[in-house]
Protein backbone atom coordinates (compact mmCIF):
# COMPACT_ATOMS: atom_id res chain seq x y z
CA UNK A 1 0.00 0.00 0.00
CA UNK A 2 1.38 3.36 -1.02
CA UNK A 3 1.62 6.29 1.33
CA UNK A 4 -1.09 8.06 -0.62
CA UNK A 5 -3.70 5.31 -0.41
CA UNK A 6 -3.05 4.79 3.28
CA UNK A 7 -3.54 8.50 3.89
CA UNK A 8 -6.83 8.35 1.97
CA UNK A 9 -8.03 5.31 3.89
CA UNK A 10 -7.10 6.91 7.20
CA UNK A 11 -9.05 10.00 6.23
CA UNK A 12 -11.97 7.80 5.17
CA UNK A 13 -11.96 5.91 8.46
CA UNK A 14 -11.78 9.17 10.39
CA UNK A 15 -14.67 10.63 8.39
CA UNK A 16 -16.80 7.51 8.94
CA UNK A 17 -16.08 7.45 12.65
CA UNK A 18 -16.89 11.12 12.94
CA UNK A 19 -20.14 10.56 11.03
CA UNK A 20 -21.06 7.74 13.35
CA UNK A 21 -20.24 9.85 16.37
CA UNK A 22 -22.41 12.67 15.10
CA UNK A 23 -25.30 10.24 14.49
CA UNK A 24 -24.89 8.81 17.99
CA UNK A 25 -24.90 12.25 19.57
CA UNK A 26 -28.02 13.31 17.69
CA UNK A 27 -29.86 10.20 18.91
CA UNK A 28 -28.54 10.83 22.39
CA UNK A 29 -29.68 14.42 22.15
CA UNK A 30 -33.14 13.40 20.95
CA UNK A 31 -33.54 11.00 23.87
CA UNK A 32 -32.28 13.57 26.37
CA UNK A 33 -34.60 16.18 24.88
CA UNK A 34 -37.70 14.03 25.17
CA UNK A 35 -36.81 12.85 28.64
CA UNK A 36 -36.43 16.46 29.74
CA UNK A 37 -39.72 17.26 28.02
CA UNK A 38 -41.59 14.48 29.77
CA UNK A 39 -40.03 15.46 33.07
CA UNK A 40 -41.35 18.98 32.53
CA UNK A 41 -44.79 17.56 31.82
CA UNK A 42 -44.53 15.50 35.01
CA UNK A 43 -43.57 18.63 36.94
CA UNK A 44 -46.60 20.46 35.61
CA UNK A 45 -48.89 17.53 36.40
CA UNK A 46 -47.53 17.36 39.92
CA UNK A 47 -48.11 21.10 40.35
CA UNK A 48 -51.71 20.82 39.11
CA UNK A 49 -52.53 17.74 41.19
CA UNK A 50 -51.11 19.38 44.33
CA UNK A 51 -52.94 22.63 43.64
CA UNK A 52 -56.19 20.66 43.31
CA UNK A 53 -55.64 19.15 46.77
CA UNK A 54 -55.89 22.59 48.35
CA UNK A 55 -59.14 23.97 49.68
CA UNK A 56 -59.03 26.92 47.31
CA UNK A 57 -56.95 25.97 44.26
CA UNK A 58 -55.37 28.75 42.26
CA UNK A 59 -57.01 28.17 38.88
CA UNK A 60 -54.70 30.69 37.17
CA UNK A 61 -51.70 28.62 38.20
CA UNK A 62 -53.44 25.51 36.86
CA UNK A 63 -54.21 27.25 33.58
CA UNK A 64 -50.54 28.25 33.25
CA UNK A 65 -49.38 24.68 33.89
CA UNK A 66 -51.98 23.36 31.43
CA UNK A 67 -50.59 25.73 28.81
CA UNK A 68 -47.11 24.26 29.45
CA UNK A 69 -48.43 20.72 29.16
CA UNK A 70 -50.25 21.53 25.94
CA UNK A 71 -47.16 23.23 24.54
CA UNK A 72 -45.03 20.17 25.25
CA UNK A 73 -47.67 17.85 23.85
CA UNK A 74 -47.35 19.63 20.51
CA UNK A 75 -43.62 18.81 20.46
CA UNK A 76 -44.08 15.08 21.14
CA UNK A 77 -44.12 14.12 17.43
CA UNK A 78 -40.62 15.63 17.13
CA UNK A 79 -39.32 13.75 20.17
CA UNK A 80 -39.16 10.31 18.58
CA UNK A 81 -36.83 10.39 15.54
CA UNK A 82 -36.13 7.01 13.94
CA UNK A 83 -33.31 5.21 15.70
CA UNK A 84 -34.02 6.67 19.12
CA UNK A 85 -35.78 3.56 20.38
CA UNK A 86 -34.38 0.62 22.32
CA UNK A 87 -32.14 -0.23 19.34
CA UNK A 88 -30.09 2.90 20.09
CA UNK A 89 -28.47 1.10 23.01
CA UNK A 90 -29.14 4.16 25.15
CA UNK A 91 -31.26 3.76 28.25
CA UNK A 92 -34.80 4.60 27.22
CA UNK A 93 -38.25 3.42 28.21
CA UNK A 94 -39.59 4.07 24.71
CA UNK A 95 -40.83 0.82 23.20
CA UNK A 96 -40.11 -0.18 19.61
CA UNK A 97 -43.90 -0.25 19.06
CA UNK A 98 -43.80 3.55 18.76
CA UNK A 99 -42.12 3.17 15.37
CA UNK A 100 -43.87 -0.10 14.52
CA UNK A 101 -47.33 1.40 14.98
CA UNK A 102 -46.92 5.07 14.06
CA UNK A 103 -50.63 5.70 13.47
CA UNK A 104 -51.59 4.37 16.88
CA UNK A 105 -48.83 6.41 18.48
CA UNK A 106 -49.94 9.53 16.64
CA UNK A 107 -53.52 9.02 17.87
CA UNK A 108 -52.31 8.63 21.44
CA UNK A 109 -50.27 11.83 21.12
CA UNK A 110 -53.25 13.64 19.62
CA UNK A 111 -55.35 12.59 22.63
CA UNK A 112 -53.00 14.41 25.01
CA UNK A 113 -52.95 17.46 22.76
CA UNK A 114 -56.75 17.60 22.76
CA UNK A 115 -57.23 16.91 26.48
CA UNK A 116 -54.50 19.29 27.63
CA UNK A 117 -55.97 22.03 25.44
CA UNK A 118 -59.36 21.40 27.07
CA UNK A 119 -57.70 21.53 30.48
CA UNK A 120 -56.27 24.92 29.62
CA UNK A 121 -59.69 26.18 28.52
CA UNK A 122 -61.51 24.74 31.54
CA UNK A 123 -58.90 26.11 33.94
CA UNK A 124 -59.31 29.54 32.36
CA UNK A 125 -63.00 29.45 33.35
CA UNK A 126 -62.10 28.76 36.98
CA UNK A 127 -64.63 26.01 37.86
CA UNK A 128 -62.64 23.76 40.20
CA UNK A 129 -64.91 20.71 39.87
CA UNK A 130 -64.76 20.90 36.08
CA UNK A 131 -60.97 21.27 36.29
CA UNK A 132 -60.74 18.14 38.44
CA UNK A 133 -62.73 16.16 35.88
CA UNK A 134 -60.67 17.45 32.96
CA UNK A 135 -57.45 16.82 34.89
CA UNK A 136 -58.47 13.18 35.19
CA UNK A 137 -59.21 13.04 31.47
CA UNK A 138 -55.80 14.57 30.72
CA UNK A 139 -54.11 12.06 33.02
CA UNK A 140 -56.04 9.34 31.21
CA UNK A 141 -54.49 10.55 27.95
CA UNK A 142 -51.02 10.06 29.49
CA UNK A 143 -51.90 6.53 30.45
CA UNK A 144 -53.43 5.90 27.03
CA UNK A 145 -49.96 6.27 25.55
CA UNK A 146 -47.76 5.10 28.41
CA UNK A 147 -49.48 1.75 28.85
CA UNK A 148 -48.82 0.54 25.29
CA UNK A 149 -45.68 2.51 24.45
CA UNK A 150 -43.57 2.90 27.60
CA UNK A 151 -41.61 0.22 29.41
CA UNK A 152 -42.54 -0.18 33.04
CA UNK B 1 -51.13 -39.59 82.34
CA UNK B 2 -52.46 -36.34 81.01
CA UNK B 3 -50.72 -33.28 82.24
CA UNK B 4 -52.73 -30.60 83.92
CA UNK B 5 -52.85 -27.79 81.36
CA UNK B 6 -51.13 -24.69 82.64
CA UNK B 7 -53.55 -21.84 83.31
CA UNK B 8 -53.56 -19.29 80.54
CA UNK B 9 -52.58 -15.87 81.75
CA UNK B 10 -53.21 -12.49 80.12
CA UNK B 11 -50.29 -11.51 77.90
CA UNK B 12 -51.32 -9.01 75.20
CA UNK B 13 -53.88 -6.29 75.81
CA UNK B 14 -56.68 -5.71 73.33
CA UNK B 15 -55.20 -2.51 71.78
CA UNK B 16 -51.94 -4.34 71.01
CA UNK B 17 -53.79 -7.22 69.35
CA UNK B 18 -56.06 -4.88 67.39
CA UNK B 19 -52.96 -2.94 66.32
CA UNK B 20 -51.29 -6.11 65.11
CA UNK B 21 -54.17 -7.49 63.05
CA UNK B 22 -55.31 -4.15 61.64
CA UNK B 23 -51.75 -3.59 60.54
CA UNK B 24 -51.71 -6.97 58.77
CA UNK B 25 -54.88 -6.07 56.89
CA UNK B 26 -53.82 -2.51 56.03
CA UNK B 27 -50.33 -3.50 54.86
CA UNK B 28 -51.88 -6.11 52.57
CA UNK B 29 -54.38 -3.56 51.24
CA UNK B 30 -51.59 -1.03 50.70
CA UNK B 31 -49.45 -3.64 48.97
CA UNK B 32 -52.10 -4.72 46.49
CA UNK B 33 -53.54 -1.27 45.84
CA UNK B 34 -50.09 0.30 45.23
CA UNK B 35 -49.85 1.37 41.60
CA UNK B 36 -53.35 -0.01 40.96
CA UNK B 37 -55.76 2.07 42.98
CA UNK B 38 -53.92 5.01 44.44
CA UNK B 39 -56.94 6.39 46.29
CA UNK B 40 -57.18 3.21 48.36
CA UNK B 41 -53.38 3.00 48.60
CA UNK B 42 -53.14 6.48 50.10
CA UNK B 43 -56.03 5.85 52.51
CA UNK B 44 -54.50 2.62 53.76
CA UNK B 45 -51.24 4.53 54.19
CA UNK B 46 -52.95 7.02 56.52
CA UNK B 47 -54.33 4.04 58.43
CA UNK B 48 -50.86 2.51 58.77
CA UNK B 49 -49.45 5.85 59.89
CA UNK B 50 -52.13 6.18 62.57
CA UNK B 51 -51.48 2.64 63.78
CA UNK B 52 -47.74 3.25 63.99
CA UNK B 53 -48.21 6.47 65.93
CA UNK B 54 -50.49 4.60 68.29
CA UNK B 55 -47.97 1.78 68.71
CA UNK B 56 -45.16 4.21 69.51
CA UNK B 57 -47.31 5.78 72.19
CA UNK B 58 -48.35 2.34 73.44
CA UNK B 59 -44.69 1.42 73.60
CA UNK B 60 -44.17 4.00 76.33
CA UNK B 61 -47.62 4.26 77.90
CA UNK B 62 -49.40 1.01 77.01
CA UNK B 63 -49.86 -2.31 78.76
CA UNK B 64 -46.71 -3.63 80.45
CA UNK B 65 -45.91 -6.30 77.81
CA UNK B 66 -46.16 -3.78 74.97
CA UNK B 67 -43.75 -1.28 76.44
CA UNK B 68 -40.38 -1.05 74.71
CA UNK B 69 -38.66 -0.81 78.10
CA UNK B 70 -40.10 -4.21 79.04
CA UNK B 71 -38.96 -6.14 75.99
CA UNK B 72 -36.07 -4.38 74.25
CA UNK B 73 -32.91 -5.91 75.70
CA UNK B 74 -29.23 -5.09 75.31
CA UNK B 75 -26.69 -7.11 73.33
CA UNK B 76 -25.71 -9.36 76.25
CA UNK B 77 -29.26 -10.58 76.92
CA UNK B 78 -29.91 -10.89 73.20
CA UNK B 79 -26.80 -13.02 72.69
CA UNK B 80 -27.63 -15.14 75.73
CA UNK B 81 -31.10 -15.78 74.31
CA UNK B 82 -29.66 -16.52 70.88
CA UNK B 83 -27.64 -19.36 72.39
CA UNK B 84 -30.82 -21.03 73.66
CA UNK B 85 -32.81 -20.36 70.48
CA UNK B 86 -32.11 -23.84 69.12
CA UNK B 87 -33.42 -25.62 72.22
CA UNK B 88 -36.71 -27.42 71.93
CA UNK B 89 -39.53 -26.26 74.12
CA UNK B 90 -40.38 -22.75 75.08
CA UNK B 91 -37.29 -21.18 76.57
CA UNK B 92 -38.77 -17.81 77.16
CA UNK B 93 -41.84 -16.68 79.04
CA UNK B 94 -44.64 -15.21 76.98
CA UNK B 95 -44.14 -11.92 75.30
CA UNK B 96 -41.43 -10.75 72.94
CA UNK B 97 -38.20 -12.66 73.32
CA UNK B 98 -35.02 -10.56 72.99
CA UNK B 99 -34.57 -11.38 69.29
CA UNK B 100 -38.26 -10.92 68.54
CA UNK B 101 -37.96 -7.56 70.25
CA UNK B 102 -35.37 -6.39 67.72
CA UNK B 103 -37.54 -7.73 64.94
CA UNK B 104 -40.45 -5.65 66.28
CA UNK B 105 -38.27 -2.54 66.50
CA UNK B 106 -36.94 -3.12 62.97
CA UNK B 107 -40.40 -3.68 61.51
CA UNK B 108 -41.80 -0.57 63.16
CA UNK B 109 -38.82 1.52 62.00
CA UNK B 110 -39.01 0.27 58.41
CA UNK B 111 -42.80 0.65 58.29
CA UNK B 112 -42.42 4.23 59.48
CA UNK B 113 -39.81 4.87 56.80
CA UNK B 114 -42.00 3.28 54.11
CA UNK B 115 -44.98 5.37 55.18
CA UNK B 116 -43.10 8.64 55.49
CA UNK B 117 -41.35 8.20 52.14
CA UNK B 118 -44.76 7.56 50.59
CA UNK B 119 -46.04 10.88 51.90
CA UNK B 120 -43.49 12.74 49.75
CA UNK B 121 -43.61 10.42 46.73
CA UNK B 122 -45.00 11.08 43.29
CA UNK B 123 -45.60 8.76 40.36
CA UNK B 124 -43.58 9.11 37.18
CA UNK B 125 -46.30 11.19 35.47
CA UNK B 126 -46.90 13.52 38.40
CA UNK B 127 -50.53 12.39 38.46
CA UNK B 128 -50.59 10.79 41.89
CA UNK B 129 -48.62 12.08 44.81
CA UNK B 130 -48.48 11.89 48.57
CA UNK B 131 -50.00 14.60 50.75
CA UNK B 132 -46.60 16.16 51.50
CA UNK B 133 -45.11 15.94 48.00
CA UNK B 134 -45.91 19.62 47.53
CA UNK B 135 -43.03 20.34 49.92
CA UNK B 136 -40.45 18.87 47.53
CA UNK B 137 -39.82 19.22 43.81
CA UNK B 138 -40.63 16.60 41.18
CA UNK B 139 -37.13 15.05 41.09
CA UNK B 140 -37.06 14.73 44.86
CA UNK B 141 -40.54 13.22 44.98
CA UNK B 142 -39.45 10.66 42.39
CA UNK B 143 -36.52 9.76 44.63
CA UNK B 144 -38.91 9.34 47.54
CA UNK B 145 -40.90 6.98 45.33
CA UNK B 146 -37.82 4.86 44.73
CA UNK B 147 -37.09 4.73 48.46
CA UNK B 148 -40.75 3.95 49.13
CA UNK B 149 -40.51 0.85 46.91
CA UNK B 150 -37.07 -0.18 48.12
CA UNK B 151 -38.04 0.14 51.77
CA UNK B 152 -41.18 -1.87 51.11
CA UNK B 153 -38.98 -4.70 49.78
CA UNK B 154 -37.03 -4.49 53.02
CA UNK B 155 -40.28 -4.68 54.95
CA UNK B 156 -41.33 -7.75 52.98
CA UNK B 157 -38.05 -9.36 53.99
CA UNK B 158 -38.60 -8.54 57.66
CA UNK B 159 -42.17 -9.84 57.57
CA UNK B 160 -41.01 -13.05 55.89
CA UNK B 161 -38.47 -13.45 58.69
CA UNK B 162 -41.18 -12.77 61.26
CA UNK B 163 -43.46 -15.45 59.74
CA UNK B 164 -40.57 -17.93 59.60
CA UNK B 165 -39.84 -17.28 63.26
CA UNK B 166 -43.50 -17.83 64.18
CA UNK B 167 -43.48 -21.10 62.23
CA UNK B 168 -40.23 -22.14 63.91
CA UNK B 169 -41.72 -21.56 67.34
CA UNK B 170 -44.79 -23.51 66.33
CA UNK B 171 -42.98 -26.53 64.95
CA UNK B 172 -39.74 -26.67 66.90
CA UNK B 173 -40.64 -25.11 70.20
CA UNK B 174 -44.31 -26.15 70.27
CA UNK B 175 -45.30 -22.63 71.13
CA UNK B 176 -48.39 -21.12 69.53
CA UNK B 177 -47.63 -17.45 69.12
CA UNK B 178 -50.55 -16.81 66.78
CA UNK B 179 -53.13 -17.99 69.31
CA UNK B 180 -51.67 -15.68 71.93
CA UNK B 181 -51.89 -12.73 69.56
CA UNK B 182 -55.57 -13.57 68.93
CA UNK B 183 -56.83 -14.43 72.43
CA UNK B 184 -54.30 -12.32 74.28
CA UNK B 185 -53.57 -15.21 76.64
CA UNK B 186 -50.68 -17.58 76.96
CA UNK B 187 -49.92 -20.48 79.27
CA UNK B 188 -46.29 -19.44 79.28
CA UNK B 189 -46.76 -16.01 80.68
CA UNK B 190 -44.34 -15.56 83.54
CA UNK B 191 -45.33 -12.10 84.48
CA UNK B 192 -48.96 -11.26 83.83
CA UNK B 193 -49.88 -8.23 81.81
CA UNK B 194 -50.40 -5.06 83.78
CA UNK B 195 -52.95 -3.23 81.66
CA UNK B 196 -52.69 0.44 80.82
CA UNK B 197 -55.05 3.08 82.11
CA UNK B 198 -58.03 4.15 80.03
CA UNK B 199 -56.75 7.72 79.70
CA UNK B 200 -53.60 6.40 78.07
CA UNK B 201 -55.68 4.58 75.47
CA UNK B 202 -57.68 7.73 74.79
CA UNK B 203 -54.53 9.85 74.41
CA UNK B 204 -53.03 7.22 72.09
CA UNK B 205 -56.11 7.12 69.89
CA UNK B 206 -56.31 10.92 69.77
CA UNK B 207 -52.63 11.10 68.78
CA UNK B 208 -53.07 8.46 66.08
CA UNK B 209 -56.15 10.06 64.55
CA UNK B 210 -54.69 13.55 64.91
CA UNK B 211 -51.41 12.78 63.16
CA UNK B 212 -53.09 10.78 60.37
CA UNK B 213 -55.65 13.53 59.80
CA UNK B 214 -53.12 16.36 59.80
CA UNK B 215 -50.91 14.41 57.41
CA UNK B 216 -53.80 13.71 55.06
CA UNK B 217 -54.45 17.47 55.02
CA UNK B 218 -50.79 18.00 54.19
CA UNK B 219 -50.42 19.97 57.45
CA UNK B 220 -52.42 22.74 55.81
CA UNK B 221 -54.83 24.02 58.41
Amino acid sequence: MSGKTSAVSIALVLALTAGGAIAATSVEKAIALRQAGYKDIGKSFKAVSEELKKDAPDTKLIAAEARMIHGHSLSIPKWFPKGSGPESGIKTKAKADIWAEPAKFADATKALQIESKKLRTVAGKGDVEAIKLQFKATGGACGGCHTPFREK
Amino acid sequence: MAEEPAPRVALWDLPTRLFHWSLVVLILVAWFSGGENMQIHVLSGYGVLGLLVFRLWWGVAGGSTSRFSSFVKGPAATLAYLKTAGDRGAGHGGGHNPIGAWSVVAMIAVMLAVTVSGLFASDIDGLESGPLSYLVDFDMSRRYSEWHELLFRALQGLVALHLLAVAYYWVWKRQNLIGAMITGKSALTLEALRPAKLWSLIVGLALAVGVAWLTAKGFRL
